[in-house]
């Protein structure tokens, strides 16, 4: 039973990455300039990987939250930070993600407005184009990603 | 040495379908497309995922491979039905590549791959001549195969049944 469970929850980060792999794959294409067409297919994407994400979400944590009782994991602190972590992520992303989306999908929406739209310069601008960049993002989602996989596979507090 | 090999695969695998996020979304929504632009918008995106698929490709078969010589897997059954069912999926999915999406690529005057080489895109074809080759996809049974093939893989990695 427990195997079965731990397998399941493989398959689900499986589906699960793979329905985030395809908003990474829009957030990096908004840069490219899809235009106000093209834009309608990118639409389409966010609509189907919203639509994925949360079941294969859902079954992730579900059977993360089972296998940590059949193995009496409840009481080790690798399991609570790294539960930490994704929560952390979770917030960032939406924080900074959603707005990022917003703006893009805007933009691409409206050339008219795009070009309207005033370019923020000096440091303030520099740190808004270093945090609101899809790179940033695929970045913070890897490393803590990893981290958290280490955290799993090694247990170490 | 060997649990680290594993963690690297794991994390190659977890990046491997991150990269395929953008492809598996083309595929099962190209099909449905009546705007010419929209298709070509699908094309892209899966285009641009190129280069971290290969690197969590090479990760994960670089990884698997030594970790197959670490934890002496070379003499089980299911370390090689795993790599033949991931040979599988690639030559399915290589050839569904070329078949249909570089085929679509080229009607719709896009940049093309054919013969080995990357071609530079042509006038678009007509309506019509897009739509016949439209018909063709199949993203239900490539999704089947691709997703089918790696719950496969998974299972024999995880119970080592033979």
């Amino acid at each position: 039973m427990y195997e079965l469970l731990r397998f399941l929850h493989v398959l689900s980060a499986m589906a699960y990455f793979l329905f985030h792999g395809a908003v990474a794959s829009v957030t990096f294409a908004l840069r490219r300039n899809p235009g106000p067409t093209r834009i309608e297919a990118l639409s389409e994407v966010m609509r189907l990987a919203y639509i994925g994400a949360p079941i294969a979400g859902i079954v992730l944590v579900l059977t993360g939250i089972i296998l940590g009782i059949m193995g009496r994991w409840w009481g080790d602190r690798w399991l609570w930070t790294s539960l930490g972590l994704l929560l952390t992520i979770g917030v960032l992303m939406n924080r900074l993600g959603k707005p990022y989306m917003t703006e893009w999908f805007a933009r691409a929406r409206n050339r008219e407005a795009q070009a309207r739209m005033p370019a923020r310069a000096g440091f303030a601008g520099a740190i808004r184009e270093l945090f609101f960049h899809p790179m940033f993002f695929a970045l913070m989602g890897s490393v803590g990603l990893a981290v958290v996989l280490w955290l799993m596979m090694f247990k170490p507090l | 040495m060997h649990k680290w090999l594993v963690f690297l695969h794991v994390l190659g695998a977890m990046g491997f379908m991150l990269a395929h996020g953008g492809t598996t979304a083309m595929t099962l929504l190209l099909k449905r497309q009546r705007d010419l632009d929209h298709m070509r918008a699908l094309l892209d995106l899966s285009r641009h995922s190129g280069p971290t698929f290969g690197v969590t490709l090479l990760l994960l078969l670089g990884s698997g491979i030594t970790a197959g010589f670490t934890g002496h897997w070379w003499g089980e059954g299911w370390i090689w039905a795993a790599l033949a069912i991931l040979v599988g999926i690639t030559v399915v999915m290589a050839w569904s590549s070329r078949a249909h999406y570089h085929r679509l690529r080229k009607l719709l005057g896009m940049p093309y791959f054919e013969g080995n080489k990357d071609r530079p895109a042509l006038p678009p074809a007509s309506e019509e001549e897009i739509s016949a080759v439209q018909a063709t996809l199949r993203p239900g049974l490539l999704a089947a195969v691709g997703f089918g093939g790696i719950v496969l893989i998974a299972w024999l990695m995880m119970f080592k049944p033979f």
